[in-house]
């Protein structure tokens, strides 16, 4: 979760935003860049997309920050800007993957802990691609660990409820998805 | 937990393999970002405002250099000045139609702000002068029209600065806030280390 001082920064950065800094835009790239990039490859479905979603979400960004009325909620914000982009070209394949994914999903194992230790960073990166694109999508949002569950619905416009079983379930697939890695490595 | 939770984060992140390649070519998209192309009406917008500044220029140039020497002062200076918004005006059109594209952070505003400049010189100029024409009725309806712009360049002005100046002032109480902030973050990692 932010802290005080991470909510303090986004203000700040909206408000010089809002005043055409340029320095200030650049500032917002370099600080959300990764990250965005990170979810939005999560969701689209190669490379080449992703840079071409960032670069607009980034256009769409520049063009609305003007808009934005609530200075704290800039991860949001951002968030919801990179999805839609993402989604008004891939909205039909997304539904698709997410039909076709659900079938075959590996759910039904329960998470027994809540936390990843750094050193599984690596392996939950590629599992992360064994997921279904909806479980894969909250679980990034989660790890990525910039917006609170409200937000987190917000950005995937289900509500707060649906958040929860889905990340739950979310993370008894990555957790099984980690094991049959195990079981296949020993 | 939190530390944790953040070193989880940022390894993850890193996990990302790019294609350099394509993140180059993206580097270079976004280097463009700020850059608007000038083509099509917005081409012929531009050839005919540097037009105009030229013609102006040309036009107030003349008047303030030609005048009659029982011109008063101030009308004089104030198609210089006209002149040299004129000037202002084409050199910014040369510079765009040069580079084929404008600059949204950097021309936009010189174009708001030479159009204001323009705006206000011009009504001042007709105010000054109004009051000098020998036809009374032509000097009154002068100034009324002078006034028809000068009263919301000026408002807009006070209003534009009224702004800034709540803006800035928010920016600064935001920084202070978080250096603020910075600094508690520093002493409590300071005091959970001792």
């Amino acid at each position: 979760m932010r802290t005080d001082r991470e909510t303090v920064y986004s203000e700040w950065l909206v408000l010089r935003l809002k005043d055409g800094q340029k320095p200030a835009f650049e500032e917002l790239i370099r600080h959300w860049e990764k990250r965005l990039f990170y979810y939005v490859r999560r969701i689209v479905p190669t490379e080449e997309d992703a840079w071409d979603v960032l670069q607009q979400t980034w256009m769409k960004v520049l063009k609305g920050i003007g808009s934005l009325k609530d200075h704290g909620a800039l991860a949001t914000w951002l968030y919801r800007i990179a999805r839609d982009t993402a989604l008004s070209r891939w909205r039909e394949e997304y539904k698709e993957r997410a039909r076709r994914d659900e079938s075959n999903d590996l759910t039904g194992l329960e998470a027994q802990v809540d936390d990843f230790r750094p050193e599984d960073a690596q392996r939950v990166h590629r599992a992360l691609g064994r997921l279904s694109v909806m479980h894969r999508e909250v679980l990034t949002l989660y790890f990525l660990d910039d917006l609170s569950m409200n937000q987190v619905a917000e950005v995937l416009e289900v509500p707060l409820g649906t958040v929860k079983s889905r990340l739950h379930h979310a993370k008894s697939a990555l957790r099984s998805v980690l094991s049959q890695e195990d079981g296949r490595h020993d | 937990m939190t530390e944790k939770r953040n070193d989880f984060t940022r390894r993850l992140v890193e996990s990302e393999q790019v294609t350099p390649a394509l993140k180059e070519r993206y580097e270079m998209e976004m280097r463009t970002l700020f850059e608007k192309p000038v083509k099509g009406i917005a081409k012929w917008g531009w050839i005919g405002s540097t037009a105009m500044g030229v013609a102006f220029m040309v036009l107030f140039g003349t008047v303030a250099v030609l005048a009659p020497a029982e011109f008063p002062l101030l009308g004089r200076l104030g198609f210089a000045a006209g002149a040299a918004c004129g000037l202002a005006w084409a050199i910014l059109g040369v510079t765009v139609l040069r580079r084929g594209s404008e600059n949204l952070s950097t021309h936009g505003k010189a174009a708001a702000g030479m159009g204001w400049g323009i705006t206000v010189i011009m009504s001042t100029l007709a105010i000054v002068l109004g009051p000098q024409l020998p036809d009374r009725v032509t000097g009154v309806m002068m100034i009324a029209i002078a006034l028809v712009f000068l009263v919301p360049a000026a408002l807009f002005m006070i209003l534009w600065r009224i702004e800034r100046s709540e803006l800035k002032t928010r920016e600064k109480l935001l920084e202070i806030e978080y250096r603020l902030a910075e600094l508690a973050e520093e002493v409590m990692r300071k005091r959970g280390e001792t």
